[in-house]
């Protein structure tokens, strides 16, 4: 006796509905950041409607035969095209690096929660990047730089291992040259520290050395009135949090996007539960007052 | 056959040979019938093709970690207490195929199986027991929190929407009961009570030289089949009867589980020293979720054929319990079993309350009863309730049952 289904397939899918099939979308373009990370432009490629989403939020990719993992925008283009930074760790990441120009990949999404940018209208905001933690809060750069007068001082801060493993490092100028609009606002501050420098890199490099946090203490004049959003490492948000707190910013204004194992993305296969959340709903962006008892506690 | 109309909330007495025609009727109106039989050495929940293969005069012997069939005195249809599978079996199936993915040349396309549309194989369960009607209805609950629409599963639609459901009043509990507890049984109540709505209600005497069940329509369609069987309008005795038994059934219920406040159990307890206690004992196996009627969790598997140019993605269950269930680039968050046994217990008893507004326990026992070594949950929440100074566990002290 068999009860399982008849397995006939057929009929083509519309993946918008259902959220388990990803829409087929075709690589238009990589950038090489370092040497182990890349960025793939996309569009899609079924001629559907494009996919409205916000900073901060995330996809899942699936790569033909290998499978599929959650990684964030790192930013949306005007003509639709949506890029994804990718650093090749495991099989589906290598594989997503390894596509080429012309060649197809699947994107589910966009899923999870934001960077409440309109919510920091009026504040003055911290970026707070380590390594590709940078990529999920590149779309929250891009919105400071566009709605420039609507926030105050704006400081970006970014560590990276070495400044080999610095992404984005060519747009760090343009935000920083970005002038505000309105008279009295200064100009974005954007530093970078690294951990170490290389023997052979040392007489070119100029910047930080030491742990990102350590760039706070000169960060901005009005911490009462700051917000702040971090990514990055576990272990270095949780550092970070310490020190922002310190300055004065308050719990409810400090952002963390975490991370944990998502399969499905919508709140049913339990992968990323974290104590009453699901990270890929209910986060990855959280604000600190609602995760703070969790992050204190191992093996959550 | 009789077909004068029954109606809902009408208590009718059938006799035990008039069984088959339960099935006889669900089968012509094109269900699939499913319920208990003995395979091995356990009683599983498989097709059924009438009253004949249902462990009649078979029982069981339950206790943590222990499971034992023993003959019954009498040919009780209904006799047994839960076995290790669930209606999840066919609710949530174990693998689904979710779609099948084509390469042609640098893209691919993406097809989906046909989903089945009612017709023979809408599924009727036989024997639905009342914790086992509100598990259904806890992992309902899962998917509506979900947003889902119900076409995302396969087979949702037909599976889940609709059911014949044939709930069994329970005349005795298992050692590893505790229904009672979590308000979910041992009666069948009225439907959406406690659970899932459902269709009708069998109570079952087992008497030498009188057996018999009663029967009540709780839907309309129930009520439709019922008016099929042989029946005749139960006596007020009979009536008392149905209810005495599930009163003695919970009467006689030895497990008792005790949570005053489920939404503090994972903050207050999540530095217990009893977790290490209880982790020298789990094997991590996982056992207490596949059984689990509640356990939702599932993983998505990409394959692909040889060729690399044929590849599926299935939908499979997956436990908490597993060290790769939360693994990230780096490892796994939860790497002990203390963390992996915490996750479970609290968010069973804890913070599914916040989630989805219920326990998500329903105190069928089945985890106690197919740990292989015996682990209790009701034992195990009693110690993590209590101060570590009350167990004595940071001085050796506990012992464990």
């Amino acid at each position: 006796m068999s009860l399982g289904l008849p397995i006939n397939v057929q009929k083509q899918v519309d993946p918008r509905q259902n959220s388990f099939v990803p829409r087929v979308f075709t690589v238009t373009g990589k950038t090489r950041e370092t040497a182990d990370t890349v960025t793939i432009k996309a569009h899609s490629g079924d001629g559907g409607v494009q996919l409205e989403a916000r900073p901060g939020q995330f996809n899942m990719l699936y790569v033909h035969g290998i499978g599929e993992i959650p990684v964030s925008l790192s930013a949306v283009g005007s003509d639709g095209s949506l890029l994804h930074t990718v650093r090749r760790v495991g099989p589906v990441s290598k594989a997503l690096g390894n596509l080429r120009i012309g060649e197809s990949f699947g994107v589910r999404g966009p899923y999870g929660t934001h960077w409440p940018l309109e919510s920091l209208h009026g504040r003055s905001v911290i970026v707070l990047a380590g390594g590709l933690g940078l990529a999920p809060l590149r779309p929250a750069i891009h919105h400071l730089l566009k709605f420039r007068d609507a926030f105050g001082e704006v400081g970006i801060y970014c560590g990276a291992r070495s400044p080999a493993d610095r992404i984005f490092a060519s747009e760090f100028s343009r935000w920083q040259r970005e002038k505000p609009h309105a008279t009295g606002a200064k100009s974005i501050q954007v530093r970078v520290t690294v951990d170490r420098v290389p023997d052979q890199a040392k007489a070119a490099w100029h910047g930080e050395i030491g742990v990102v946090t350590s760039l706070l203490p000169r960060s901005i004049s009005d911490p009462v009135n700051a917000a702040a959003m971090i990514c990055g490492p576990e272990v270095m948000m949780r550092h970070a949090v310490q020190d922002l707190l310190q300055l004065g910013i308050a719990k409810e204004h400090i952002y963390l996007s975490l991370e944990r194992n998502m399969k499905c993305a919508v709140g049913l296969c339990g992968h990323c539960q974290l104590s009453r959340y699901f990270v890929c709903r209910d986060g990855p962006v959280f604000s600190f007052d609602a995760v703070e008892h969790l992050l204190t506690v191992k093996e959550l | 056959m009789a077909t004068l109309s029954a109606d809902i909330g009408v208590t009718y007495r059938m006799r035990a040979g008039d069984l088959g025609a339960l099935f006889s009727t669900l089968h012509a109106a094109n269900f699939l019938t499913i319920g208990p039989r003995l395979s091995g050495e356990a009683i599983i929940l498989e097709e059924l093709n009438g009253p004949e293969d249902l462990p009649v005069g078979w029982g069981d012997e339950q206790e943590a970690g222990r499971y034992r069939l023993r003959r019954r005195a009498d040919q009780a249809f209904f006799g047994y207490n839960l076995g290790p599978e669930s209606w999840k079996k066919f609710l949530t199936p174990q693998r689904q195929l979710l779609w099948r993915a084509r390469r042609q040349g640098a893209t691919f396309t993406i097809e989906q199986p046909e989903r089945l549309g009612g017709g023979p194989q809408q599924l009727a369960f036989i024997g639905v027991r009342a914790c086992e009607l509100a598990a259904i209805r806890v992992q309902e609950r899962v998917r509506e929190v979900s947003g889902q629409p119900a076409n995302d599963l396969i087979d949702a639609k037909c599976r889940v929407a609709t059911p014949f459901l044939v709930g069994v009043t329970c005349a005795q509990s298992a050692a590893t009961c505790f229904c009672t507890s979590m308000g979910t049984g041992p009666a069948l109540g009225p439907p959406g009570s406690s659970g899932v709505g459902y269709d009708l209600a069998l109570t079952e005497f087992p008497s030498e030289d009188d057996h018999h069940f009663t029967i009540e329509a709780r839907s309309e369609r129930g009520a439709d089949i019922a008016s099929h069987i042989p029946r005749q309008l139960a006596t007020e005795e009979e009536c008392d009867a149905v209810r005495q038994q599930s009163d003695t059934t919970a009467a006689l219920m030895r497990r008792h589980l005790k949570l005053d406040k489920p939404a503090q159990l994972f903050q207050d307890s999540l530095e217990h020293p009893h977790w290490d206690e209880v982790a020298s004992r789990c094997l991590s196996c996982a056992n207490c979720t596949l059984v689990c009627p509640t356990c939702f969790c599932t993983n998505i598997e990409d394959t692909s054929d040889l060729s690399g140019d044929v590849a599926e993605r299935w939908l499979r269950w997956d436990s908490c319990f597993h060290l790769d269930f939360s693994y990230l680039h780096g490892g796994s968050v939860r790497q002990t079993t203390r963390s992996r046994y915490r996750q479970w217990l609290t968010h069973k008893l804890g913070t599914w309350h916040e989630q989805f507004g219920s326990s998500g326990c329903v105190g069928c026992g089945r985890c106690i009863a197919w740990c292989p070594v015996g682990i209790d949950l009701t034992v195990e929440l009693e110690a993590l309730t209590l101060s570590p100074e009350v167990t004595g566990v940071q001085t050796g002290k506990y012992e464990h049952p």
